[in-house]
């Protein structure tokens, strides 16, 4: 099942990504291939806009833009079938339509729920799980534990191919 | 735990440990009820009498069981040795007791049990706590105590058919591995029989996916045969395992006891037996169609496959809806994503028998079984959540898993933003060379293996500096140091994975750059679960 490295045209890419990850969703390389597309796209664009500067502001600024560009790619790569998809293709949106003004304000607000969440002391876990997993917060239990697992799967793909990335772009 | 030695027992016994005392106590009494023939120490019967109540019952049957037991058997000692050392594989829960219940009732008079006992039951029983051997019907009424648990019920139902066998049946030393065979391993029903049986008690894991594997792809034939014994004796479902009656079954069971079946089994017998059995064989058969849609309509459908069990079912209801969502989630495993909630608009359930039959607490009930069954795929997904039972844990560790994952997101996309953008983003060169495959290629290859070793975090840090300050960029690399710094010290650490590494959570650079890094390695161990490459496999594309 290895693998050697040469050129492969695409096609043979995608059906090695098949067999290598036939135990988990059978749609996972396709994803996988759509997202790294999608991310490589929008890491490219970033590129472009901001001017290679190395100070810590730059860097900070252009990690947040890539950050998102990553969640963002990955939700559009596995589209609109789950909820938690579609909730974070919504909040890029918002985030981007409403940049500028609004996200003070937001950030205010979030830090203030957050201080009151250190003082009252009984989030417990089913809250901490819908906080961490986008649309989380109005669904009932067991379609929470679903959108989880699904969530979590996408996540490992994402920080597989971010790695992949960065270390191919390190060397 | 496969103890077939008598000296373990004499080990076992001077522990301290209270879980290895009950055991002890456990071998120990069974010795001493041999020892009347063998010449074994029993200073420990009286004190068996302080177990638990779960065990307690167990001993005081043990001992009026030991008492009738045939002189044979104990002409064997070694065998029973043998039984017994598995009874010394603590696990401290009810259904481990349930097990050796199981496991003990089928050992008999007749030298075919020595055989039985040495092929199929030692590695079934290490997780039992109590090996209880029974003759024909002396079994007492009081090892019912086992907690009417939902799963418990639930494993129970998976496994009663298992043991609807013929007692004579299981004294074939021969037969008992094949019905242990579709239990054992997911799925696998013609693996061969001493691996089977060596894996039974590792497999022993996943209740419901191997049983329902081997309800999907086993015997049929033994399934009508578990479905006419069981159906001689239908009244004996109310009683606790040692049912004379139920002897059979338990000799079934003990028989087919894999170590995953032993607390369906007893918890079948103990809790809801008739209704559990019942289901299971309905599935059993209904798994021969493999079909979820077919099992949650036949489940309302009397004469839907489970001819034979309805009458076997003396009780008037079943929990069809349960026996249906379980099967379907199993075999939603099994293919691809578990789906438990079957196409129809609505679910019919039953009330079980001796259950309440409020409206409100069916459909509470098939709630918590459909969250169970997320919880276990959860299970199966994080890494390291394996051993783990219990809601709350599960929960904690996913949580910590989703955060370590969102923190690995951000760092790789410092790491990103700070990477040389001189490169060009050939999107078409990146993919044609293979780099998803590589997946980190040889930094992070350094890391798995060191940090399942627990290694010292010398070498990973030293990767993780090499990798995050990337030599030769002069003022980014700084600056990445810098941003990496103030981002991981209010990173509170990476994702530790709970039976692997100790805890290194310490607020300096290198600790949290190998804790990201391991973290990261995670991922990828996980990705090995799911089946890719395997890390020397990756080495060698390398």
């Amino acid at each position: 099942m290895v693998v050697c490295l040469s050129i492969y045209p695409k096609k043979s890419l995608q059906l090695y990504l098949a067999s290598m990850n036939s135990k988990s969703l059978s749609s996972n390389p396709c994803r996988k291939t759509s997202f790294t597309r999608r991310f490589l796209r929008a890491l490219a664009e970033i590129r472009r806009e901001e001017p290679n500067s190395s100070s810590h502001v730059d860097i900070s600024r252009r990690c947040q833009r890539i950050k998102v560009a990553a969640y963002a790619s990955m939700a559009s790569a596995v589209g609109s079938k789950r909820a938690w998809s579609r909730a974070m293709i919504c909040k890029v949106r918002n985030r981007a339509i409403c940049r500028a003004s609004m996200r003070q304000k937001i950030k205010i607000s979030k830090w203030k729920k957050a201080v009151a969440n250190k003082h009252r002391r009984d989030v417990n876990q089913e809250d901490e799980l819908r906080r961490l997993v986008p649309g989380g917060k109005s669904m009932d239990f067991c379609k929470l534990l679903e959108e989880t697992a699904h969530y979590i799967k996408s996540l490992t793909t994402q920080v597989q191919v971010m790695r992949s990335i960065a270390d191919y772009y390190s060397t | 735990m496969d103890m077939g030695d008598k000296d373990k027992f004499g080990l076992e016994k001077g522990s301290g440990d209270p879980v290895n005392y009950h055991s002890s106590n456990m071998s120990t009494d069974w010795r001493f009820g041999g020892a009347n023939i063998s010449n074994q120490s029993m200073g420990l019967v009286p004190t068996d009498n302080s177990i638990p109540v779960r065990k307690g019952d167990l001993m005081g049957s043990s001992v009026s069981l030991v008492n009738s037991f045939c002189p044979t058997i104990w002409d064997h000692p070694n065998s029973l040795n043998l039984g017994f050392c598995d009874s010394n594989a603590q696990t401290g829960t009810n259904t481990s007791n349930t097990v050796a219940i199981r496991k003990g009732i089928p050992v008999c008079s007749s030298t075919s049990i020595d055989k039985a006992l040495d092929i199929g039951w030692n590695p079934t029983i290490s997780k039992g706590g109590v090996f209880l051997q029974s003759n024909t019907g002396i079994i007492p009424q009081s090892l019912s105590q086992f907690p009417a648990d939902a799963d418990f019920i639930e494993r129970a139902a998976r496994f009663s058919c298992f043991n609807a066998g013929n007692f004579s049946d299981m004294m074939n030393p021969f037969s008992i591995p094949q019905t242990l065979v579709p239990y054992s391993k997911g799925g696998t029903v013609q693996a061969p029989i001493q691996n089977n049986e060596m894996h039974l008690p590792e497999a022993a894991k996943e209740v419901t996916p191997s049983a329902d594997h081997g309800a999907t792809e086993g015997n049929p034939i033994e399934n009508e045969r578990q479905t006419g014994n069981f159906m001689r004796h239908p009244d004996e479902e109310k009683q606790g395992i040692g049912v004379s009656s139920n002897e059979s079954d338990e000799a079934d069971f003990s028989g087919s006891g894999d170590g995953q079946g032993d607390p369906s089994m007893l918890e079948s017998a103990g809790g809801d037996p008739s209704s559990s059995k019942g289901i299971s064989i309905k599935k059993r058969k209904r798994s021969g169609q493999d079909n979820e849609l077919d099992q949650v309509k036949g489940a309302q459908v009397p004469g839907e496959g489970a001819k034979d069990n309805t009458e076997t079912k003396q009780k008037g209801d079943q929990n069809l809806t349960s026996a249906t969502a379980k099967p379907a989630g199993k075999h939603g495993k099994d293919s691809s994503q578990p789906s438990d909630a079957p196409k129809e608009d609505y679910i019919h359930v039953r009330a079980r028998r001796g259950q309440a039959t409020n409206s409100h607490s069916l459909a509470e009930r098939v709630r918590r079984e459909k969250i169970s069954e997320r919880m276990k795929f959860l299970q199966d997904l994080v890494p390291g959540c394996s051993k783990v039972t219990g809601k709350a844990v599960m929960l904690d560790e996913i949580i910590n898993y989703v955060q370590s994952l969102q923190r690995q997101v951000e760092f790789l996309s410092m790491k990103l933003a700070a990477v040389n953008p001189r490169l060009d983003f050939n999107i078409e060169g990146f993919l044609a060379k293979d780099i998803l495959q590589a997946r980190g290629g040889s930094s992070t290859m350094g890391f798995s293996p060191d940090m399942g070793m627990s290694h010292p975090q010398l070498h990973p840090s030293q990767q993780g500096l090499i990798q995050a300050g990337i030599p030769g960029m002069g003022s980014p690399s700084d600056a990445l140091r810098r941003t990496i710094n103030s981002q991981l010290t209010a990173m509170s650490g990476g994702y530790k994975e709970p039976t692997q590494l100790p805890n290194m959570w310490v607020d300096d650079e290198l600790h949290n750059v190998v804790q990201m890094n391991y973290g990261a390695s995670v991922p990828f161990n996980n990705q090995e679960l799911n089946g890719s490459l395997p890390p020397g496999h990756m080495k060698v594309e390398l």
